[in-house]
């Protein structure tokens, strides 16, 4: 694709969470949190969800016990005036009451995904969360 | 954090003079987060009128000082989480860009002893204070 049409892309991309609806998670379904700077979205049965707020509206809630695949919408102009923009897709499998933390960058004209889990006994406060990528939501 | 990153991102569009060493404000300046783990995310940003040598030399100082509030005599960068999860220190923050606009971020731990690749927050403040302040 030319480059031209990558702004256009990233703003097009950029209003598709508006369009999801909020992911449902059930009373007594088990449950994670995920703490992040962005807006993810949630792929299940072929449909992008935002996800639900967590009551104390410090994280999003996510379903857990099972493998889930999130999206992040990425866009960043360097000084030459290319713009990089993506949808980076991740999944792994998240352990009920467990905390997450989410967050994405572009470098070298890729984008990645950082994902770990909060443990509270390590050092830094967390660890590495295996993880693999994710297919894209429509095309399954 | 949602405030912040609206913040940190009004500052891509809202420029004219060279970024001073402050908080974040309408031309730049450091921020950070807390809440990832024991870590914090820390931010310098520059606009177009200022170097990147300069975002990167006020994230390490924005370190230091915060180290010095939370009484710890030294402290590490990490790139991202995932290099924070595997002890893998940097000598060097993260950088991004945006237009003409330049940030300087890193995931920072406080220590009480030094380590490898460990930064020590009072010699950082007296060597770089007077070249971040600089008018």
């Amino acid at each position: 694709m030319n480059k031209p049409y990558y702004p256009l892309l990233a703003s097009f991309l950029a209003l598709l969470p508006a369009c999801e609806s909020i992911y449902p998670i059930a009373d007594g379904q088990a449950k994670a949190r995920m703490k992040t700077s962005y807006y993810p979205s949630i792929c299940e049965q072929g449909e992008y969800y935002k996800l639900p707020a967590a009551k104390d509206k410090q994280a999003f809630e996510i379903p857990a016990n099972s493998r889930v695949t999130f999206a992040v919408i990425l866009s960043q102009t360097d000084l030459g005036g290319m713009t990089t923009s993506c949808f980076p897709h991740i999944s792994f499998i998240p352990k009920s009451g467990a905390t997450y933390f989410m967050e994405a960058f572009i470098k070298g004209n890729l984008c990645y995904l950082d994902l770990v889990r909060e443990d509270k006994t390590k050092e830094a406060g967390v660890v590495v969360e295996p993880s693999i990528g994710g297919d894209y939501c429509h095309s399954r | 954090m949602t405030y912040k990153t609206f913040l940190i991102a009004s500052v891509f569009f809202l420029s004219g003079c060279a970024t001073e060493y402050k908080s974040l404000g309408y031309t730049g300046g450091y921020t950070e987060v807390n809440g990832y783990g024991n870590l914090v995310k820390v931010y310098f940003l520059v606009n177009g009128y200022t170097s990147r040598e300069k975002a990167t030399q006020g994230l390490i100082y924005r370190c230091a000082e915060l180290a010095i509030e939370k009484k710890k005599a030294h402290f590490v960068l990490y790139k991202n989480m995932t290099d924070a999860a595997k002890g893998a220190a940097s000598a060097l923050p993260s950088s991004g860009s945006l237009s003409e606009n330049f940030s300087s971020y890193a995931y920072v731990l406080f220590l009480d002893s030094p380590r490898e690749q460990s930064f020590d927050a009072h010699k950082v403040a007296a060597e770089l204070k007077p070249i971040v302040k600089a008018k």
